[in-house]
């Protein structure tokens, strides 16, 4: 089947001519010349809407800069709308139905919990929207899901089951290799060690947690992302609170992108480090900061850092487009920086050897000196891991808080990542040829549904190749809209809002994953081409007229 | 006892670059011209009114965007949503705006504008004095919550906003 590896329509005229080629996995290598020297211009290894780089204020966040007018203005209007009417519904609803607010007052000598302004956005806006919102489901999450029906005949404050059950396609969650399944080769290794070591470990890696099994798992995970080294936490989100901590303290610096996961801002905080941000993806903010950091060393004293970490994520997911990898180990390179990726979404997801984000780029992983990443997404587990130097990983061992005081990963949450990395890297002699076709599928799917929907006229968000595609919604009333017919269509998608995201990009976030089948795959498309015609959503001019179902047959 | 003027204590660290999305939309691409477009639907709207004169409708408009303006920017104290586990709470989104950055392309926009709509107003009711008293007044207001020496400091009900209806 041919999939255009990028969208020529898309090409500004001041970006470099990039050659088209057959190979969904190549990326075509970036310019390392000095950053300062060159014209504003995003040098995106992928192509896929360019940032505009203005002299005006106003800030275009990459891949909008060619909404219409009338968009963007409706999109402020609906939102002023949405603000007024909820203050002249607080306003005339506590004179007239006081009981109603009875729980922002003060209540038997108590407070409230929450003030009642504080609480406007979630009472007037989120509350409308709710059943788009944490959808109860039954069984496993995986290519398709089942959901719980439930209605509600309050507006949304309460719901009631109806009985049935709903099986839909599943663009919803992070199934990126399609990991999630309750059979399988995987499942019946899961069984195996859940027989044979129990259900958890009950003591902390540090005392008496570390078996044979996670010694085993953090080699191959060292193996796998190439590094030389492995710590495993038990909690995703706790890899980076607990661990950032111990890599950066008072003294040191932490320039982070300004769109980083809230785990890795906690753990920034927790650290005590100053820290700065840059804009996102903007390698010259980035160099502009470290130079002006550099040079005023810290706050008061004026004395150099004692270490300069600077955070990125390998791949955002509300955005879906990577980091400017190549271009930041080359500020590395020249700035002496230590680096810590983020690749929650890009381990396994990326790259031709699902290596993640240095694959992807073809950068050696010893350029970065932490590479941190979670299995929660494409691996079908939980829980995340770091890996750098052995010397690094013997300090955290020693010296973090999740080493040293949180229980080690229970078994068979354990003997998933064992099993399922063993499969994609194809030490698993059985399922090799498995674990590489996972990998192709994912690869292709993400481009050819990427690619459909940019054909079919929706404007669409991030790099070609990211599993993540987010469609751009605009207005708020369409994001309740796209959710409930696609619900109707037995399709289910996550919408995400102000303020998630900025205020003129609300968005739909598609999650393809390697066990979608082409034909679900086009029937996706079909029907998102559908909505999309009804609540006008085809910003782009269209290239193809009607939907590309039936595309897959003829090329094959 | 309450004090003529207050200066206002926020936990907020003013340094930190993070993004606040409830002030930070006024930056983005399409806020501005939302800003015009307001502007022009209102004297519309105000043009409409049967027996209105062009001055009539241009004082009005004047009136009710520095009253928007002022509702919007420096009426409501807090965010209405939990933003940095309530950084915000104790400032007006004037005072929120690019982290409490005195300045910036997009204040001297939001202060120019009421200016532009005042000056016209009163070049269409062809500066009539009473006319002329009432804009400036509106517009004084305004401008004078704008003021960086008036930033996070509540000074004869400016700046105070509109607190909790109930109590």
């Amino acid at each position: 089947r041919a999939v255009h590896a990028h969208d020529s329509a898309d090409a500004s005229p001041t970006a470099p001519v990039k050659a088209v080629s057959s190979d969904p996995f190549q990326a075509p290598p970036a310019t390392s010349a000095s950053l300062m020297d060159q014209p504003d211009v995003a040098a995106s290894a992928d192509a896929g809407p360019k940032a505009a780089a203005t002299a005006l204020p106003h800030e275009v966040p990459g891949g909008l800069s060619n909404v219409p007018m009338f968009v963007e203005v409706t999109t402020y209007l609906s939102f002023l709308l949405l603000v007024m009417l909820a203050h002249v519904e607080d306003f005339f609803g506590k004179l007239f139905m006081p009981q109603k607010y009875k729980q922002l007052r003060v209540q038997n000598g108590f407070a409230p919990m929450v003030k009642d302004f504080e609480s406007m956005w979630i009472r007037h806006v989120y509350f409308r929207l709710r059943d788009c919102f944490n959808r109860p489901i039954t069984g496993v999450a995986g290519g398709r899901v089942t959901l719980v029906d439930r209605v509600s005949k309050d507006y949304n404050k309460t719901f009631q089951f109806t009985g049935r059950l709903r099986n839909v396609l599943n663009l919803a969650s992070y199934n990126y290799l399609g990991f999630a399944q309750s059979e399988g080769p995987c499942a019946d290794k899961v069984d195996e060690a859940l027989r044979e070591g129990g259900v958890f470990q009950g003591s902390p890696v540090a005392e008496a947690g570390r078996t044979l099994l996670l010694a085993e798992t953090e080699d191959m995970v060292a193996r796998f992302v190439g590094a030389e080294a492995a710590l495993i936490v038990s909690m995703g989100y706790a890899t980076n609170a607990l661990n950032i901590p111990t890599l950066a303290t008072k003294g040191c610096l932490i320039i982070s992108d300004e769109l980083n996961h809230n785990s890795l801002v906690t753990g920034a905080r927790l650290s005590g480090a100053e820290i700065r941000v840059f804009r996102h993806n903007n390698t010259r903010d980035l160099e502009k900061q470290l130079r002006r950091s550099i040079a005023q060393g810290q706050p008061r004293t004026h004395r150099p850092w004692k270490r300069i970490l600077v955070v990125v994520e390998g791949l955002y997911s509300m955005e879906g487009e990577f980091c400017k990898l190549p271009e930041i180990v080359e500020l590395r390179r020249r700035y002496k920086f230590h680096l810590f990726v983020d690749e929650a979404h890009s381990v396994g997801a990326l790259g031709k050897r699902g290596r993640g984000v240095c694959d992807h780029f073809g950068v050696d992983p010893r350029e970065v000196d932490i590479l941190m990443g979670t299995f929660t997404k494409s691996f079908g587990a939980a829980g995340g891991y770091i890996a750098g130097s052995r010397a690094l990983i013997d300090h955290l061992r020693l010296h973090s808080h999740s080493a040293v005081y949180a229980e080690a990963m229970s078994v068979p949450v354990l003997a998933q990542v064992s099993s399922s990395m063993r499969m994609i890297m194809g030490e698993d002699r059985e399922n090799a040829v498995l674990g590489q076709q996972k990998l192709d599928q994912l690869a292709i799917n993400s481009r050819y549904f990427a690619q459909g929907l940019r054909d079919l006229g929706f404007m669409t968000l991030g790099d070609a190749g990211s599993p993540v595609v987010p469609l751009l919604l605009f207005n708020p009333a369409k994001i309740s809209a796209f959710s409930r017919e696609c619900l109707r269509r037995n399709i289910a998608v996550v919408v995400v809002a102000y303020p998630g995201v900025p205020v003129n990009s609300c968005r739909v976030r598609f999650c393809i994953s390697a066990s979608h089948t082409v034909e679900e795959l086009d029937y996706a498309l079909e029907q998102v081409s559908e909505i999309g015609d009804l609540l006008m959503l085809k910003f782009r001019k269209p290239t193809a007229t009607k939907s590309i179902a039936g595309l897959a047959t003829k090329h094959d | 006892m309450r004090t003529l003027v207050q200066r206002v204590g926020s936990a907020a660290n003013l340094n930190d670059l993070s993004i606040n999305p409830n002030s930070h939309w006024v930056n983005l691409k399409g806020s501005w011209t939302t800003n015009i477009v307001v502007i022009v639907a209102l004297r519309l709207m105000f043009g409409t009114i049967p027996w209105t004169t062009p001055e009539l409708s241009w004082t009005l408009t004047n009136l009710s965007y520095c009253l928007f303006q002022y509702i919007m920017f420096h009426g409501i104290i807090g965010t209405p949503f939990e933003v940095n586990q309530g950084a915000y709470d104790n400032l007006t989104l004037w005072e929120q705006m690019d982290n409490g950055e005195q300045h910036t392309p997009t204040k001297k926009f939001l202060t120019a504008v009421p200016i532009a709509v005042f000056l016209i107003s009163t070049h269409y009711s062809n500066y009539d004095l009473l006319t002329f008293v009432i804009n400036f007044t509106a517009i004084l207001i305004v401008l004078a919550a704008k003021l960086p020496a008036f930033h996070r400091v509540r000074f004869f009900g400016i700046n105070t906003g509109q607190n909790e209806l109930s109590s």
